[in-house]
């Protein structure tokens, strides 16, 4: 049995909202990664992915529960963490002031590699993605999906073990959406653990080798992809599970 | 009917803008409050440090024929009776000084006049008589006297004869110090404003921009703390506001230090070399407060515009401040160097003199470094607040209430509008009723704060009885608030006279002369009315009732009890009635949150009026006995007992 590189145990997050009171975004939820797989963390909109995975990266506190990356635990060494990390996200913006090499700089540093080693991993990240003609240009000027790229090399500046993704090819056209596929499968291959969060079941179905199945901040369902799809489509088990899940509330309620 | 599209785009942006907090603060609440609050509190400032500049004891030596003038001599003369008359002013027996300008620079003695003993027959003769006085226009004090004895002899003197007083050929002052006192002032202010304005946008961009623009999270992801983060960004913030000032200095004093010399103006406004160190130090840590502050207030905005509408606001309470330099006879004390960027500029207009008072600038820079310290410490507290980093746009200000359910407190941000509004009708409908007389002012300005309660709970859609407090209490809250009613008067009276300890006028001082004219005039019944009834209950209504109501909802009742003590004390923008008012308000902010009803502190407060009136009208026997200090700090302890006691006894 491979030692997982993320072991979430239990985790759950309650926001207090004045209108609303006592929300809990995340209930109990449990999982593992593993070194060399891409693990899918799958629901509706609002399901609570991405609570999680921002507890994931250490910007929000759980509730309760712990977590722990490449035998860091968040909650006493969150710089462990991070440093094991590479997180992209919707709400993970680029400076558009800056340009991309300068961005990659910016984060380089933060992240403590030195210069010369630097300059290196920015020439070989602008190789992988194709980044050379817009390297030096300013991030306001560039299109969607080279921003994306751009993200994507920041996100892998300091070379981490572990790489989150939320969503990464959503607003993306078709063509660099399959060049981020691509890139994931290709960093697969090279060992990373790699959390890819997504609503897009056919890229599930391409890329997860395990998967979880989050709706109202609970897990429904989590395993291998094979073991939960059985012989139905992905999108089968998502729906079943979703309408089963509603119809359980509202039939306890 | 069908509704047309340009009312619905029109009714569409409107709804949106109403919903919109920083429009409502820039629209609504700055412009009602700026002007009321800017005649209110800079008019009564300048008149107060004016008439205290004409009751400051000053020195005065009057020589008559090489003798030092006393009141006692018995010199014939008009001039000299009139001079006998002056207030406030110590004669100086000695007739000669070593160095006589340095003398009157330096402070030994204020003003020092040289008069013929026969000037009353001279001018009676229409002699022209010369006088040069030896003064310093850069000390207030000696400006003054020289002002008060020069009003002495023309007051005194016969018109038709002819009088020269040659007030420049006496002045000691050197163009650095008058150029000091005159600028040094306006130069502070400017060092100030140009401070904050540097501040401004580098600090929203940096907290709230960055949020903003989705980046925030991005930089969280880096193994970097978050104490570090903020001092990065204050660092940043900080660098932005000096560089800009200097150049602003630099560009400002190139430009103004040819001026003077064109204008023939014997007053230099040229920075000496000596005093540029001491701008920039000025420069420095003030742009080091603000830096902190806008840091901190940006962090909280969800996004720049909302940064802001928080910043705007901060600049206007700066801006008051920033111009005590520039009031007449406000001078750097140990109680102003405790008033942050006021303490400032005073430190600043002295250092331009040529003063350096080194107790009340270290007091300065105490002042200075721990508000920023604390500014930035609340800075990092916020960014460790998930709350506030991750606000989203979804949680708007509610001012008006939904139609389908009736609230039970009044939302904070309607709250804030009601306050802004009970403002400005006291404000207005006080002023233009002054002229029917004391009592329909009164009970106007009083009965208007009813009024905006009432609208308020209305508007908001929040249920009235609950809004306002107005159940009614227990039978024991009764004894409770009568009780408080006897002691609160002593307590307001004792703290309106302890507020002298930290520099301020006594309230007995400054209330007194005003209602004793009207005590005089009116009925009792009418006058009860008026300043008890009324108050009691409009004000109570309006901040035990609706205020105290609608902030215990949403934080904790002792945080709700202190802000409506300072909403309470603030409401008539008087320093003076500051302290007096939020004793009470606490007082009857406790008795209101334990006996869940705003009629005890309606009775309390009516009492505490009926009481403080009777003070007036028996100025012997109860007005005394208000002011006596042990019966004041018996009535705190006794109020602190009032309420410990059912407290301890539960």
């Amino acid at each position: 049995m491979p030692v997982p590189t993320i072991e979430v145990a239990n985790l759950s997050k309650c926001f207090f909202d004045r209108q609303r009171g006592e929300i809990r975004a995340v209930d109990g939820i449990s999982f593992r990664c593993f070194p060399g797989r891409v693990f899918g963390l799958l629901g509706p909109n609002g399901a609570g992915k991405t609570t999680t995975l921002r507890m994931l990266s250490c910007a929000l506190k759980p509730t309760t529960g712990s977590i722990t990356v490449v035998g860091a635990d968040a909650a006493s060494e969150p710089d462990r963490v991070r440093r094991s990390l590479g997180f992209l996200s919707g709400a993970t913006g680029l400076y558009e002031r800056l340009s991309a090499r300068e961005i990659l700089e910016f984060f380089g540093r933060l992240f403590g590699i030195g210069d010369t080693h630097l300059r290196g991993r920015i020439d070989e990240l602008a190789t992988l993605l194709h980044m050379g003609d817009f390297l030096d240009r300013g991030c306001g000027k560039l299109s969607a999906g080279q921003r994306q790229k751009v993200s994507i090399a920041r996100t892998l500046i300091h070379d981490p073990p572990v790489i989150i993704l939320d969503e990464p090819t959503a607003n993306l056209d078709v063509i660099v959406a399959r060049e981020v596929v691509q890139f994931v499968e290709a960093e697969r291959r090279a060992g990373k653990t790699i959390l890819y969060s997504t609503h897009i079941m056919s890229e599930v179905e391409r890329l997860c080798d395990d998967v979880a199945l989050v709706d109202e901040g609970r897990l429904l369902v989590s395993g291998p992809l094979a073991e939960v799809r059985g012989s139905r489509s992905m999108e089968e088990v998502f729906l079943d599970l979703h309408d089963r899940a509603r119809g359980r509330a509202v039939g306890t309620a | 009917m069908k509704s047309s599209p340009l009312l619905t785009v029109a009714g569409r942006e409107l709804k949106d803008t109403l919903r919109d907090r920083r429009t409502l603060i820039t629209m609504l609440v700055l412009p009602v409050i700026l002007y009321p609050a800017l005649l209110l509190g800079f008019g009564k400032l300048t008149a107060s440090r004016t008439r205290d500049l004409n009751r400051t004891p000053v020195r005065v030596l009057v020589r008559l024929d090489g003798q030092s003038f006393s009141p006692a001599d018995r010199v014939a003369g008009d001039v000299a009776v009139a001079l006998a008359a002056l207030p406030a002013i110590e004669w100086e027996t000695r007739t000669r000084f070593d160095d006589e300008p340095a003398a009157v620079r330096e402070g030994e003695v204020d003003l020092i006049v040289d008069l013929p003993s026969n000037l009353t027959a001279q001018l009676a003769e229409g002699t022209p008589v010369k006088i040069a006085p030896v003064y310093a226009s850069a000390r207030d004090a000696s400006a003054s006297a020289w002002k008060r004895v020069r009003a002495a002899i023309e007051g005194a003197r016969d018109a038709r004869f002819p009088l020269e007083l040659a007030a420049a050929e006496g002045d000691v002052s050197n163009p650095e110090e008058r150029g000091g006192q005159s600028f040094g002032g306006l130069l502070a202010m400017m060092v100030v404003f140009m401070a904050m304005a540097g501040a401004f946008y580098p600090a929203i961009d940096a907290a709230a921009g960055e949020k903003e623009r989705g980046t925030l999270e991005t930089l969280l992801l880096a193994p970097v703390g978050r104490a570090t983060l903020v001092l990065g960004k204050y660092l940043a913030v900080l660098v932005v506001a000096v560089v800009s000032g200097l150049v602003n200095l630099a560009s400002m004093s190139l430009t103004f230090t040819a001026l003077p010399k064109s204008f023939g103006s014997a007053q230099t406004l040229s920075l000496p070399l000596q005093a540029v160190p001491v701008v920039i130090l000025g420069l420095v840590l003030v742009s080091a407060l603000f830096a902190a502050v806008c840091l901190a207030l940006s962090t909280f905005a969800r996004t720049y515009k909302e940064g802001q509408a928080y910043l705007t606001p901060a600049l206007l309470v700066v801006m008051p401040l920033a111009m005590v330099g520039t009031l007449p006879n406000l001078q750097l004390s140990l109680s102003t160097a405790l008033v942050p960027v006021a303490n400032l500029c005073l430190l600043l207009k002295d250092l331009l003199s040529g003063r350096t008072p080194w107790r009340e600038a270290l007091v300065t820079l105490v002042v200075l470094a721990s508000l920023t310290s604390a500014a930035l410490a609340f800075s990092i507290s916020l960014f460790r607040r998930e709350d506030v980093l991750f606000r989203d746009g979804r949680s708007r200000a509610r001012v008006l209430g939904s139609s389908s359910r009736r609230l039970a407190a009044v939302p904070a941000a309607a709250l804030g509008l009601a306050y802004v509004g009970a403002f400005a009708a006291m404000f207005h409908i006080g002023s233009r009723l002054m002229g029917y007389g004391f009592i329909p002012a009164t009970v106007g300005s009083l009965g208007s704060l009813l009024l905006v309660a009432a609208l308020t709970v209305g508007i908001s859609g929040t249920e009235f009885r609950s809004g306002l407090s107005l159940g009614l209490p227990s039978a024991r809250a009764w004894g409770q608030a009568g009780s408080l009613g006897l002691l609160l008067p002593f307590v307001s009276a004792a703290v309106g006279h302890w507020q002298t300890w930290v520099g301020l006028e006594s309230q007995d001082s400054t209330t007194v002369a005003g209602i004793e004219a009207v005590v005089r005039n009116a009925s009792l019944p009418a006058l009860f009315f008026a300043t008890a009834i009324v108050p009691g209950l409009a004000e109570e209504i309006f901040f035990r009732g609706m205020f105290l109501r609608s902030l215990g909802a949403v934080c904790k009742p002792i945080y709700a009890i202190i802000g409506t003590a300072v909403a309470f004390g603030a409401l008539h923008c008087d320093a003076v009635r500051f302290f007096p008012q939020f004793a009470a308000g606490l007082a009857l902010g406790t008795l209101a949150t334990t006996t869940r009803s705003v009629w005890p502190a309606v009775l309390a407060h009516t009492l505490h009026n009926a009481l403080l009136l009777l003070g007036e009208m028996k100025p012997d026997a109860l007005g005394s006995a208000l002011l006596n200090p042990w019966a004041g700090g018996a009535a705190v302890a006794l109020t602190v007992v009032l309420f410990a006691v059912p407290r301890w006894r539960r």
